[in-house]
């Protein structure tokens, strides 16, 4: 080593280096903080499927051993409505591996199919949330009537950060109510989500789908992101209802006491958590 | 408890903000060191945000792969950005003399040594950010060769031929009064 390589390494350990004592502390809470992106990633048992469900789900290029993660979720009530709740939740129950916040439920693999439309509902609805954007302008009229259709306060963002709502419809399948609200870039469901209910909304991701658990104003929060992810509403059996079946794209899901919300079509989580955050 | 660098690493993998929270604490001086080589008094922070964007990519690491270069690589790269974006080059400084060695070296001794280092710093300032950059990760952040051609993508053999360059321009942007080399 010659003298100025020496003379470097002294100079180096005299270096008014950070110490950075508190670094690990502040890493750790960015991590779990809520907003500006700290995100948790929350990666689930990857599971063999074993199932041979020959739906739309079926992704060929998927891996033989899928990584199911659970996703899931945003919740429908449909099924919930017609069949009643106390013969959902044991069926739940034994699905491995699910996670839910609300009323959406996330799954490590899409549940059967299979039930048919109840009589009485109107088929072939998707669950709600497509972002495309409807045209017009919603006005006060179009938020007092939603407000009149369901049990819950119906939560805007401020219009300063979102701009102001296209369109505003209600689903009054759910109990107490589901109301969409469109905006032009990203789209915004609200659903009464009392604690102790079951879901109403299932999920469950391919390969590809990612889920962050985050926290939005304090309160547990779950970033869908990746690849589209399935989503529909789920019947009394924990089933998807066939006719409601469609795909998302990322999805922050919240809850904030008895109501759900979600968020779909934002660019990035940033986004989402600032809609969130600016609800009035 | 199972407490391997491996093992830390799966578990914040599967979500385990503690288990990084350990691999923060193995890893942060030589990270605040290559932030600080790179970004000067941004480091802290470049360190920061640079352990996040390492905890939200672990699903890219690669299981049998060391940690720290990879770690590095996200330093260096997190480093320069801040450089960037701050639209100016960190100015390094030299500590307080509070700390004084283990020689135990008298006040004027220290005064000497002290004034020499500053020369020497002042010289490394002198420098191309490029040429700074290497220097410092050398010498400063204490990086071998194959950790530096980590953290800078490059081969091995181009990062001793950069640093022998390096060191060339150092040697003669050094003052001639401050002798063959300061100390």
């Amino acid at each position: 080593m010659t003298d100025l390589e020496q003379a470097l390494f002294d100079l180096g350990d005299h270096l008014d280096h950070p110490a950075g004592d508190a670094l690990p502390a502040q890493v750790a809470a960015h991590l779990r903080a809520a907003g500006a992106g700290s995100v948790e990633v929350l990666r689930l048992e990857p599971v063999d499927r074993d199932d041979d469900r020959g739906d739309e789900s079926e992704r060929p290029d998927g891996p033989t051993r899928r990584t199911w993660v659970l996703a899931v979720a945003a919740a429908l009530v449909l099924g919930l409505v017609l069949v009643g709740l106390s013969a959902f939740t044991p069926t739940r129950e034994a699905i491995a591996g699910w996670l839910g916040i609300g009323a959406v439920e996330i799954r490590d693999r899409p549940p059967p199919t299979s039930a048919p439309p109840p009589a009485g509902t109107e088929p072939g609805q998707p669950v709600p949330g497509s972002v495309a954007p409807a045209p017009g302008t919603a006005d006060g009229a179009d938020l007092a009537s939603a407000q009149a259709q369901v049990g819950f306060p119906i939560a805007l963002p401020d219009e300063a950060i979102a701009g102001a709502p296209t369109a505003i419809t209600v689903d009054p399948r759910p109990p107490g109510g589901l109301v969409f609200i469109s905006y032009p870039t990203f789209s915004l469901l609200e659903v009464a989500s009392a604690p102790g209910q079951p879901s109403v909304i299932g999920k469950s991701a391919q390969p590809g789908v990612f889920i962050d658990h985050v926290s939005v104003e304090g309160h547990e929060a779950i970033w869908i992101r990746g690849d589209p992810h399935e989503v529909a509403y789920i019947d009394a059996q924990g089933a998807y209802r066939t006719d409601s079946v469609r795909r998302a794209g990322n999805v922050l899901v919240w809850a904030d006491g008895d109501v759900t919300y979600r968020v779909e079509g934002a660019p990035d989580l940033a986004t989402a958590v600032q809609v969130l955050s600016a609800l009035r | 408890m199972e407490t391997t660098e491996s093992s830390l690493i799966e578990r914040a993998r599967d979500g385990d903000v503690d288990a990084f929270t350990r691999l923060v604490e193995e890893h942060q001086s030589v990270a605040l060191r290559v932030a600080y080589a790179i970004a000067g008094p941004d480091a802290e922070d470049v360190t920061q945000e640079a352990f996040i964007k390492a905890y939200r990519n672990l699903d890219r690491f690669r299981a049998q792969a060391a940690f720290r270069p990879w770690l590095l690589t996200i330093v260096a790269n997190e480093a320069r950005n801040g450089r960037r974006s701050a639209g100016r080059r960190g100015t390094l400084a030299l500590r307080a003399a509070a700390r004084r060695t283990t020689e135990a070296l008298s006040a004027e001794d220290e005064a000497v040594h002290a004034a020499g280092r500053q020369v020497l710093l002042d010289a490394v300032g002198t420098l191309s950010d490029r040429d700074r950059e290497i220097v410092a990760l050398r010498f400063f952040a204490g990086l071998s060769e194959a950790e530096m051609a980590a953290a800078l993508d490059v081969p091995a053999g181009t990062v001793k031929s950069r640093l022998s360059r390096a060191l060339a321009r150092l040697r003669t942007a050094l003052p001639e009064s401050s002798g063959e080399v300061p100390a």
